[in-house]
């Protein structure tokens, strides 16, 4: 079988490691253009899932270093989330101490809980992340296709292999050096002079992206904007409601959520988003009720089924919670916050016998010192509704020798401590 | 995300080649079809490379399950079915190979009994062309009711179109890099195109034989019927008539799933969050009635499927393996079976079966009944001994005194050597490089299992360096010797001249025990004798109790000779700032002068230690000396240390200057930067010139900028290893006169000189605090005095009029403190001659 036919079929079902090798082998032998575009794309391919670039809205801090474009840093009230974070705290504040460090755990527990859905690392910037992939996979020739970058726009090859182009560019080179993105955009630039299409909105999208990650936002909403105006695209929506959330403006993140469903009705993507948006300003309610139409929409969503045993949990129904969570159990990995949900689900629906093997389940699969602690401050939570201050005591002391910095361990141990030294008092 | 799994039903797998070719298996090379001398179920029909296979799967163990195995002349790329001649009832199989396409018919022989059965192809059309053949598409173009034509699509993405054997036209397109999906739509005589654009085209087939003859004869351009751009690469089509006027396209995208009528009116898009692999659209109920629900099922990269109605998922479970193509067969025991083919050529079929295998992802829980006694049990134990190291803290001591027996240290200097094996590139510091004096550190250990780990760290005051600042040990086995080499690095004055060595050890138990040794490095190291200059400026008096000692003896570092031919008067040169300071050795007392008070502290500190050392030696008993000074002195001394902190201050204010400026250039740059790149993208391009000419001047002054940043930077060490030699012999003379030690330790902890080391040079801010505290509570000031010298919160430390105030607090500071010294040296005067009465009486 003739290796262009093999390169073919391999690329045509997406197993891009073989794909890539017999592609070196084949242009060291002699100089293919549709061999050299399909390594390129599928390189693009692979840098694009390792850097999630698939998914459309991120929430990773934005960082605007040095940025004159960004937008002003005092949002008008209510229009932000982090007014709505600061008040929920204030309540919290309000508490007796040791009620509020219990709540709060619990809070911080299961949101990890449901938050682990989301499978972006928020660690490296995604550019980063694609570049190390590409390093460590895939064979790497840096100087290869240097020569069709420099296509010139009469090449009448231009306007096809300009999408190409700039999707490599963008994210097989595109890596943390700002001056690769300025290249994809030249890339990008030259097309849309070039394309007598000017009504191209996916050139307009791709600028966007280029705007996004150079941290311009003003041009990103702009060029989206425009994008939207020739394509309905699903893609557009998502990335202005990313960007929205991303500059801390949730109304009008849910004003785009409101256009995209009228033209994509009850769209899960866009549900999603929208139910994060009302959960992160505090709506807990309006949010069950989207995250429940998701759920309907698409069963095995994972991250609507944890808010929604969330959301019954803390509406005092731990019953329900429990059934939901069996439910994600039974259809995904195990992991640690999983078990602690459960954990805490048995506590409060009385089934002592299941409590604790959860819990040490829990433990078992918990790496992260941040889960683990608050693994075990849930632990001291048990013990003390057992009635066992001295055992909840050694927990709490547990949780902070893993992660000193747990807050609520913290209060809950001083709580605890000027309980007892109230109680030696007393009995004295 | 599912419990469910696909339920195996047949497979070829064991029928199947052990070794598989990457690349070999072609995903179009999937085709179920009925055939009438099969009539009563399927046929699957695979190629492999160029092996044609053709299952008809039964449940029956003992009947054969393959019809056929043939292996053809070339590789398969696709199967079709149809018919491609008018005269068959029976429909035909289509193969294409790279450079022909072959139509076969399927016959069966009936033998006498049923396992007789014979199956065979008889070739009907053959066809070669020259053209590189990718995939193809076919159906009754042009609404002809006979028969399918066949339109085949090129490696370069030409079309080209055959009626049986008969080659009709051809089309060619530009804009096609990597061939795409091809499909025929029946309903309205059209085809769909996917283009390297990532754009879907809609021609028709009239368009299409038109824009053949067009291409040829000049170059104008064919509009598509429509178009959609996807922005993304289609990588497969499939075309299903939904209703009696209609056909439904469905196209997969990289992450997309799009679906139109065939009149360019999307019906839905479903956005996936895994990578889909390919999709297989089916139509529950007929076309012609009204109520067919059109249903996709799509497989994912990690082997799994997913059906849907619209954008409503309706199932999802786990396929058994990877899939590259998924279909829909109709078996004689099994109705709506699933075949998928996975890269390696096995076909499977199977269905969607309930009985979902409950938490079969969750491992089994580690739920080991325990004993509830035994664990209070264990649980009390825990806590006694926890109880036991938190309140018994002798437990606790004891182990501690051990890592001190197990470990033992000893350090030691050697003697400089020159250092000829490094070569430096500035040729200015390369006499400070070239001496080296090596700092040698033994470990001892008799049990090496009894230590985890060690850490050594080297803190030497700037100039001075180290090579290695910290060295780590896994585990000392027996003795280890440490040599670090100690250097001089720049011409500043010299502070200190010991090196403190921090030996931070680690238990098998986890226990942490630092440990600190000092040594004194050798004075050759940073001085040579020289040449008698000229009397110093200042003067410093030592009366030893005892008569005097000869130079050679006491600077042991040099050679005797070297010294004894200066007699009793030696002078040393500095090797970084070649500074002098000469010692005079009277009868009954020593004299140490110098220009400058930066030059006296590290010698003389050199020399007293050394004196003391000298008469340990020697056993003499009851050793003093005394230090004279006069009033003069300290006033100098006071006034050279105040003008060494305003220099320093002064230093870093210009720094800080500098780094100001610098800030402020690099944001111009950024935005110069960007203003250009804005430039650059604009239609059409701006006028760039003025622009770059601002950005290339801005870079020219960030370089200067930073080049005197650096040299700045030396300037403050430089000022500070002054600021601490000044300061460290105010404190030396304190330490020696004042009965009041806790106020000199107080004041020696508010100079904080230590605090001072290579790039920390925030001296100024750190004493601000304590000093406040001295005065406070230490010398009780009267409330005017605290709020005049107080200093302005508003501005900072270093500020002008901060800074005066910050001067005049520390010379009040240090007046003070001399003053009560000579008033004590007063006192004293009177009250030694009682003193040695009451020797006399008692004797």
């Amino acid at each position: 079988m003739e290796i262009e036919y093999r390169i073919l079929n391999l690329y045509k079902t997406k197993q891009f490691d073989e794909c890539l090798k017999l592609c070196e082998t084949a242009l060291r032998s002699k100089d293919d253009r549709m061999i050299e575009f399909i390594r390129m794309r599928a390189m693009t391919i692979q840098a694009k899932v390792v850097g999630n670039g698939y998914e459309e809205v991120e929430y990773y801090p934005q960082q605007d270093d040095l940025v004159s474009t960004a937008v002003a840093k005092t949002p008008r009230p209510g229009t932000s989330f982090l007014r709505e974070a600061k008040t929920a705290r204030n309540v919290d504040t309000s508490y007796q101490k040791r009620a509020t460090a219990t709540v709060r755990s619990r809070a911080g527990t299961n949101t990890a809980g449901a938050r682990s859905v989301r499978t972006a690392l928020n660690t490296a910037s995604r550019m980063s992340r694609a570049a190390t992939a590409l390093a460590g996979g895939a064979p790497y020739t840096p100087g290869a296709p240097l020569s069709l970058r420099f296509l010139s726009k009469e090449d009448k090859l231009f306007i096809p292999a300009s999408k190409t182009l700039f999707e490599y560019v963008f994210y097989c080179e595109g890596d943390v050096r700002k001056v690769n993105l300025e290249q994809a955009m030249e890339v990008a630039f030259q097309a849309q002079k070039s394309d007598d299409v000017v009504t191209d909105w996916w050139w307009n999208f791709s600028l966007a992206r280029c705007y996004y990650a150079l941290g311009m936002y003003r041009n990103t909403e702009d060029c989206l904007r425009q994008a939207l105006k020739q394509n309905k695209h699903i893609s557009i929506y998502l990335r202005l409601v990313a960007m929205y959330v991303g500059l801390n403006q949730p109304i009008s993140a849910l004003d785009i959520c409101k256009q995209g469903l009228s033209v994509f009705h009850e769209y899960t993507p866009l549900l999603i988003e929208q139910a994060r948006i009302h959960e992160q300003m505090g709506n807990a309610a309006l949010a069950v009720k989207e995250y429940r139409l998701v759920a309907l929409e698409d069963p095995s969503n994972m991250e609507a089924i944890a808010n929604i045993a969330m959301y019954n949990f803390y509406n005092d129904q731990p019953e329900i919670a429990l059934r939901y969570y069996r439910r994600l159990l039974a259809t995904n990995a195990a992991g640690p916050e999983i078990y602690n949900n459960l954990g805490l689900c048995c506590l409060y629906c009385n089934q002592w016998d299941l409590t604790i093997p959860c819990f040490r389940q829990a433990l078992y699969f918990s790496a992260d010192p941040d889960i683990r602690s608050n693994i075990w401050f849930n632990l001291a939570h048990v013990a003390l509704s057992t009635g066992d201050i001295t055992l909840s005591y050694r927990c709490l002391q547990v949780s902070l020798a893993i992660d000193s910095k747990n807050e609520a361990s913290q209060h809950a141990l001083q709580a605890l401590d000027a309980r007892l030294r109230a109680r030696r008092k007393n009995a004295n | 995300m599912s419990i469910f799994k696909v339920k195996q039903w047949w497979s070829n797998d064991k029928l199947q080649n052990e070794e598989t070719n990457e690349g070999n298996q072609n995903a179009n090379c999937l085709k179920v079809d009925k055939f009438n001398s099969h009539s009563e179920s399927d046929c699957i029909l695979v190629a492999e490379g160029a092996l044609l296979k053709i299952y008809k799967p039964n449940a029956e163990e003992s009947s054969s399950q393959i019809l056929l195995e043939s292996q053809l002349s070339d590789v398969v790329l696709q199967i079709e079915t149809g018919k491609f001649t008018g005269n068959f009832e029976d429909r035909q199989i289509l193969v294409l190979h790279p450079q022909s396409y072959e139509i076969y018919h399927l016959k069966r022989k009936e033998g006498h009994m049923e396992a007789g059965d014979q199956n065979y192809l008889t070739p009907v059309i053959k066809h070669s062309f020259t053209r590189k053949a990718d995939s193809l598409t076919c159906g009754p173009f042009g609404n002809i009711k006979t028969r399918d034509f066949i339109c085949i699509q090129g490696l370069d993405g030409s079309l080209s179109f055959f009626d049986q054997d008969t080659f009709l036209f051809m089309c060619i397109f530009s804009d096609v890099i990597i061939p795409s999906p091809v499909c025929y739509i029946a309903s309205c005589d059209s085809f769909v195109i996917c283009k390297s654009t990532w754009v879907l085209e809609i021609y028709s087939y009239q368009q299409l034989r038109e824009f053949s003859e067009l291409t040829i004869r000049q170059n104008k351009k064919n509009i598509p019927q429509w178009v959609y751009n996807a922005g993304e690469e289609i990588t497969r089509v499939q075309v299903i008539q939904t209703s009696n006027n209609f056909s439904s396209i469905v196209a997969l995208g990289e992450r997309h799933i799009y679906c139109f009528q065939d009149n360019g009116l999307m019906k839905y898009m479903i956005k996936f969050d895994f990578i889909p692999i390919c999709f297989c659209a089916y139509l529950i109920g007929w076309y012609y009635e009204p109520g067919a629900r059109l249903l996709v099922m799509v497989t994912s990269e990690d082997s799994k499927l997913y059906i849907y109605e619209g954008t409503t998922l309706l199932w999802s479970c786990s396929l058994l393996s990877p899939a590259i193509a998924i279909s829909r067969c109709f078996l004689k025991s099994l109705p709506g079976g699933l075949v998928t083919l996975s890269v390696n050529g096995i076909v499977n079929v199977g269905y969607l079966g309930t009985e979902p295998d409950l938490n079969s992802t969750a491992p089994p829980m580690m739920n080991e009944v325990a004993d509830p006694e035994q664990v209070q049990k264990e649980l009390e134990t825990v806590e006694d001994s926890l109880r036991k190291i938190l309140n018994n803290n002798e437990d606790v001591d004891n182990s501690r005194s051990s890592i001190e027996e197990i470990l033992k240290i000893k350090a030691d200097v050697g003697k400089p050597v020159q250092n000829l094996f490094q070569e430096f590139a500035n040729e200015k510091n390369e006499a400070l490089h070239l001496l080296m004096c090596p700092v040698v550190l033994i470990l001892t250990c008799e049990d090496p299992k009894s230590i985890q780990s060690v850490q050594v760290s080297y803190v030497c005051a700037s100039p001075f360096s180290c090579s290695d600042s910290t060295i780590c040990l896994d585990s000392v086995n027996g003795t280890e010797i440490i040599e670090n080499q100690v250097f001089l690095t720049g011409e500043a004055d010299i502070s200190d001249t010991r090196v403190n060595i921090l030996i931070t050890a680690t238990d098998s138990m986890g226990k942490i025990e630092v440990f600190n040794r000092q040594v004194l490095l050798p004075l050759s190291l940073y001085c040579t004798p020289v040449e008698n200059g000229a009397e110093g400026r200042y003067k410093l008096r030592i009366q030893p109790n005892n008569a005097c000692i000869e130079f050679s003896k006491i600077f042991t570092d040099f050679s005797e000779d070297e010294l004894r031919k200066y007699g009793s008067t030696v002078t040393l040169a500095y090797r970084s700032t070649k500074q002098t300071i000469t010692l005079k050795s009277e009868v009954e007392q020593y004299l140490v002068q110098a220009d400058d008070f930066t030059e006296i502290t590290a010698v003389l500190d050199h020399f007293l230690i050394k004196l003391i050392d000298h008469n340990m030696r020697m056993g003499v008993k009851d050793f003093r000396f005394n230090i004279k000074h006069d009033k003069e002195f300290v006033r100098q001394l006071t006034h050279k240390f105040l003008k060494c902190v305003e220099t320093h201050a002064k230093e870093r204010n210009k720094l800080k200057e500098l780094e100001d400026e610098l800030n402020v250039l690099q944001k111009q740059f950024i935005v110069v930067q960007k203003r250009l790149l804005v430039q650059y993208g604009s239609l059409p391009p701006g006028d760039c010139d003025p622009l770059e000419f601002l950005m290339k001047d801005t870079h020219l002054r960030l370089v200067t900028v930073v080049h005197e940043i650096i040299s700045c930077k030396e300037a403050v060490c430089r000022a500070g290893s002054a600021l601490s030699a000044v300061g460290n012999l105010i404190i030396y003379l304190l330490k020696q006169f004042t009965r009041d030690e806790l106020k000199v330790t107080l004041i020696e902890e508010m100079m904080s000189l230590s605090s001072l080391y290579e790039d920390y040079q925030e001296w100024e801010e750190a004493v601000t605090q304590a000093m406040s505290y001295i005065l406070n509570n230490v010398f009780k000031k009267t409330e005017k005095d605290k709020e005049k010298l107080a200093p302005v919160t508003e501005q900072g430390i270093l500020s002008h009029i901060n800074l005066k105030r910050f001067l005049k607090q520390l010379r009040m500071i240090l007046d003070k403190m001399f003053t009560e010294i000579l008033e004590n040296e007063d006192i004293d005067n009177t009250h030694k001659v009682t003193r040695i009465q009451e020797l006399v009486e008692v004797i």
